[in-house]
């Protein structure tokens, strides 16, 4: 499903130069769950960005499902991420004016075809479907996340992007936020990206890697798998 | 201190761009503030600085009858008790006809004494370039010499005129006047001036029963008059029919018009005042916004709330002292222009420099305003707790806590003030401001009502009518108050030129055929009936509104004497009021209204007056009149005519439209009271072509050499002219209020936006394409400035109606151009600003979040 060959990405600070990715291999199938740990600068966000088509790399490819995302122009990558690509920030980042329901239907309003039912059942996945006409502030930490989880996953992507998902929440909480993940991310054989710092996270997953030296190290420490 | 001045002047160097674009919005706001203060001020030190010059004498006394015996030795006690200087003059002034070597004009006739001292006492006349009247030569023209302005010489014959004919005297034209210290100007001043020995003057017969002459006693002396010296002399001379003058009185009259031409700018630079702190307040908002987790951290590492206020307090006072030095510089670099535009209507030019009073307002204004507008802000900024640096960014990012409305309460009395010391009216200030505070009271439930049915119905609409909708609805409060500030700005930049061009209109040439070519006065009475009988022979509608004329005196209203005020007017209704009651009443009579009054309360004259039938005899009293003397319906007036007491009661009330420049009065008589009295008379000439006009002028000055003739085309093209060039300086103010919107609408657009950036991000980061994100944007903002300009222009025009109405007689024009062309320019406005100010919200990186 997504195929990452030599990818390399650089940025200029003043006169030098930082290599943050360098011929960064991975490969990711359909209903897989891997796990990227990292510690910060280590290039997470970095490598994130160019998952999700926002940022583009400086050498090699990315391939979504076939399609190769570093020759894509900026809207083409926009309208594909918001397709085929769903992601989860740490932060949530939900609409502040928009209540929970409006929140999850805007992908597919954003797509052109609103529909108020499937992101009730969306909400309703995640179970949030009786808060649907709260507002974010209304929400707590963990209900904000669900919803944010709902929103990625609307309109069915092909690839799910997780960016510390319980990084702003407490152990119980991020707990039960992760198994949601884990448990829509396998029921509807989605792939998933896990970023996270957290060693006893990663092992939920199916691969561990560690970004380290600008490049993927697959891990074997005991994991959980699916 | 030092601490706070160092951190403010750092928040300042850190941050470049807002520190620029705040004193450049400072210094635009105050600027039309700035240079009409400083014509003000210029001009009223000038103007006092000339005021014995002006006047020509310590105290000129003037009546339209000579000055008696007792009154002068009463006032010679009271001056000269304590020994020292005192010389007295005499002098006349009338309107005359005279001709020349093509044709005859009215001209104004000022005599020159021949008594002992010669007037002007202070100041001079020059003559020809050659000498000074009477610094360097005390002796007056010659007998049969006259010495005359160069209008005089360019309207009637050009520069061969020698000899001119007035009354029945053919004199010399011994010079011409080169410099007159007391030269004022008026609108519309309808002869050029000719001076006269006086006893030239009785003997070309100038000097009739029932002539049209001021007589004027002049005193010079070296007793300081102050305020009771004048009241105990205005009390002596007791007869408002006589004007007491002083130099300083004397240069306030000559002030006048222009007074209120700067009390008029000065309510438009306040609309320019008004938008820059619009700007300042988002500007300033979204600044703090940016900067609210950094309170935050401070907070956190132990400085105080207070520290923190005191350090922006400094950072915005410091702002606010460079941003009016800025304006003051503008203002410095303008003010020669502004200059040589007003000259055309000054007798003495003013001087190119900010005048200390301007340099203090603009600087107290601009530090005092921007501090009470800007500390609300500050307080709401710094409320954040540290606490919330451990809660979700998200929190964070939302910008703004809610402000409370309480602490701009000062601001708003700060605004209200400025309005009545700008328009210097109670009644002006106070409608101004009832506009301002009615509209935004109008709009606010109508705006909430509108925003709520858009969201409803955007529900079947595309996504960017939907997403932009919905946005404006959820932050109502703040789309409203952008909506308001755009809608009041507009209404505003409306509202004074429509009515600058309602007032224009109706004496502009498209008007003028309807207006009478000539305006005749000083007709005697036993001529009534010759004149009637040559116009009509002369023209196919003979005369107009041919109407005696009757000196008199008001002394009681009901029973209460009519005093003279003496206590300095403090608003320009007072102004008024007061010269009113302190002047002489001219009483006319008639049977029926003209065409150019109507009826507002009681019924017209149920016929002649009968002494033996009727009660007291009816009197008819103009509306403004009424209103300014407190007189109403049933009051009885008495009036001292000639000496012979006359009293009436008011039968009706009417209005008189006095641009249609035929014969009017304050008060009418109905026929059968006044026919006996001392009269005479006044009519007008309905519209001729020109050579008709001309040869009926030199026929008139022959057969009726005293019958003064006034060409009112001419007066009506010096009033447009005059009109035209303070035209330009509304235009230049209102200019400079689009060139403040400019940077107010890039205030409101970026706060918009740096609102909503992590929003715009967010829905990038969703699948929401660049394009479909740029004009959701454009559409909101653009949206927004349309509707709220063209209803801002639709208000304007609606209250210039009601404003026409209930102030100018209710003269309004429909001129769609400048709706139009506002509603235009501020969409365009709002398109640019919010795609310009949008450019950086919409181009930054998705991965911020990441």
């Amino acid at each position: 499903m997504l195929a990452i060959n030599n990818l390399s990405k650089a940025f200029k600070q003043g006169e030098r130069i930082i290599n943050v990715l360098e011929n960064l291999n991975l490969n990711v199938t359909g209903g897989e769950t891997v796990a990227i740990l990292g510690q910060s600068g280590s290039g997470k966000s970095t490598l994130l960005s160019i998952l999700a088509g926002i940022e583009k790399p400086d050498k090699g490819t990315i391939a979504l499902q076939g399609i190769e995302l570093q020759n894509l122009s900026e809207e083409e990558l926009t309208r594909l991420r918001g397709k085929r690509i769903g992601i989860i920030f740490q932060q949530f980042h939900l609409l502040p004016h928009l209540t929970a329901l409006e929140n999850v239907e805007l992908p597919l309003e954003i797509n052109d075809s609103p529909n108020k039912e499937k992101a009730l059942k969306a909400l309703k996945d995640v179970g949030l479907d009786h808060r649907g006409d709260h507002f974010p502030s209304q929400l707590s930490g963990g209900e904000k996340q669900r919803v944010a989880i709902a929103r990625a996953m609307v309109l069915d992507p092909e690839l799910l992007l997780a960016d510390e998902p319980s990084g702003s929440l407490d152990e119980k909480t991020g707990k039960a936020v992760m198994d949601l993940i884990f448990d829509l991310t396998v029921k509807k054989e989605r792939g998933l990206i896990l970023v996270t710092h957290n060693k006893e996270l990663a092992k939920r997953c199916e691969k561990i890697f560690s970004l380290e030296g600008g490049a993927l190290h697959e891990q074997t420490f005991g994991k959980e798998g699916s | 201190m030092a601490q706070s001045i160092r951190l403010a002047w750092r928040e300042i160097l850190h941050n470049k761009v807002f520190s620029i674009l705040f004193l450049v919005n400072v210094a635009v706001g105050l600027l039309g503030l700035i240079t009409i203060e400083n014509f003000k001020v210029s001009f009223q030190t000038v103007l006092a600085g000339r005021a014995k010059n002006l006047l020509g004498a310590d105290l000129a006394l003037s009546s339209r009858f000579p000055i008696n015996d007792l009154k002068r030795s009463q006032i010679k006690s009271k001056l000269s008790d304590k020994g020292g200087e005192y010389r007295e003059a005499d002098g006349m002034s009338m309107f005359s006809m005279a001709k020349g070597n093509k044709r005859s004009r009215l001209v104004f006739l000022e005599t020159l004494g021949t008594g002992p001292a010669p007037y002007p006492f202070y100041g001079h006349l020059e003559i020809d370039k050659r000498f000074k009247f009477p610094i360097d030569q005390k002796t007056l023209p010659q007998k049969g010499s006259i010495w005359v302005y160069p209008e005089v010489i360019s309207q009637l014959g050009g520069e061969k005129l020698e000899k001119l004919k007035i009354g029945s005297i053919e004199f010399k034209v011994a010079g011409v006047i080169t410099d007159d210290t007391q030269q004022t100007f008026e609108m519309g001043s309808v002869a050029p001036k000719v001076f006269i020995r006086e006893d030239d003057a009785k003997e070309a017969g100038l000097i009739q029963k029932g002539s049209t002459i001021r007589y004027y006693y002049y005193i010079k002396t070296n007793t300081q008059i102050t305020k009771t010296v004048l009241d105990e002399i205005i009390d002596l001379v007791d007869d408002n029919a006589v004007r007491v003058r002083t130099p300083e009185k004397s240069s306030e009259q000559v002030g006048r018009v222009l007074a209120y031409l700067s009390d008029f700018l000065g309510l438009v630079s306040l609309v320019a005042l008004f938008l820059a702190s619009v700007g300042l307040f988002y500007l300033y908002r979204s600044h703090l916004g940016s900067k609210r987790l950094t309170f935050a951290i401070y907070s956190s590492i132990g400085l105080p709330r207070s520290s923190l206020f005191k350090i922006y307090l400094v950072h915005v006072f410091i702002l606010g002292a460079l941003g009016s030095l800025l304006g003051l510089g503008l203002g410095a670099l303008i003010i020669p222009g502004l200059n040589s535009i007003i000259t055309y209507v000054l007798p003495f030019p003013l001087p190119d420099t900010i005048s200390p009073k301007a340099f203090l307002m603009g600087s107290g204004v601009g530090i005092f305003g921007v501090l009470l507008l800007s500390y609300p802000l500050i307080l709401s900024a710094i409320r954040l707790r540290p606490a919330s640096l451990f809660q979700e960014v998200a929190e964070m990012r939302s910008g703004e806590s809610r402000l409370s409305l309480i602490h701009f309460i000062p601001y708003g009395l700060f605004f209200c003030g400025m309005t009545f010391y700008a328009s210097n009216s109670l009644k002006v200030g106070g409608a101004f401001l009832g506009l301002f505070f009615g509209a935004a009271l109008l709009c606010f439930p109508i705006g909430v009502y509108l925003l709520k049915l858009g969201e409803k119905l955007s529900y079947s609409a595309s996504l960017k009518w939907k997403l932009s909708l919905r946005y404006m609805n959820r932050y109502r409060v703040s789309t409203i108050s952008i909506f308001l500030s755009l809608l009041l700005g507009s209404m505003l930049l409306n509202l004074i030129p429509l009515l600058q061009q309602s007032i224009q209109a109706e004496i502009s040439m498209e008007k003028k055929d309807q207006l009478p070519s000539l305006f005749l006065f000083d007709i005697q009475d036993e001529q009534v009936e010759d004149l009637r009988s040559f116009f009509n022979d002369s023209s196919e509608q003979g005369l107009l509104s041919l109407s005696p004329f009757i000196r008199a005196r008001i002394v009681r209203i009901n029973e209460e004497e009519v005093k003279v005020e003496k206590e300095k007017a403090l608003t320009r209704e007072e102004e008024r009021e007061q010269r009113f009651r302190n002047r002489g009443t001219n009483l006319s009579y008639r049977d029926t209204l003209s065409d150019a009054e109507t009826l507002i309360e009681g019924k017209p004259f149920p016929g002649t007056y009968d002494k033996l039938r009727d009660g007291l005899p009816l009197i008819s009293v103009e509306t403004r009149y009424a209103q300014r003397m407190g007189i109403e319906m049933g009051d009885e007036l008495e009036f001292n005519v000639l000496g012979i007491p006359i009293v009436g009661q008011v039968w009706n009330i009417r209005k008189v439209r006095w641009t249609s420049f035929l014969p009017n009065f304050f008060i009418q008589f109905q026929s059968g009271v006044l026919n006996d009295a001392p009269k005479t008379w006044l009519a007008a000439v309905p519209r001729l072509k020109a050579e008709k006009k001309e040869s009926i002028q030199e026929t008139l000055y022959e057969k009726f050499p005293n019958v003064s003739a006034v060409d009112i085309s001419r007066v009506v093209d010096k009033i447009l002219s005059v009109m035209n060039q303070m035209g330009w300086a509304l235009k230049a103010m209102s200019l400079l209020c689009l060139v403040v919107g400019f940077f107010v609408l890039y205030s409101l657009s970026n706060h918009q936006m740096n609102q909503r950036k992590m929003d715009l991000v967010l829905l990038k980061v969703i699948g929401m394409d660049f394009t479909s994100l740029k004009s959701m944007v454009r559409l909101e903002f653009t949206g927004l400035g349309f509707i709220a300009s063209l209803l801002g222009a639709s208000f304007g025009m609606v209250m210039s109606f009601i404003v026409s109405s209930l102030f100018f007689d209710g003269l309004w024009v429909f001129a769609w151009g400048w709706p139009l062309g506002s509603t235009i320019v501020i969409t365009l406005l709002c398109y640019v600003t919010s795609s310009w100010g949008t450019k950086k919200a919409l181009e930054a990186k998705a991965s911020a979040f990441l």
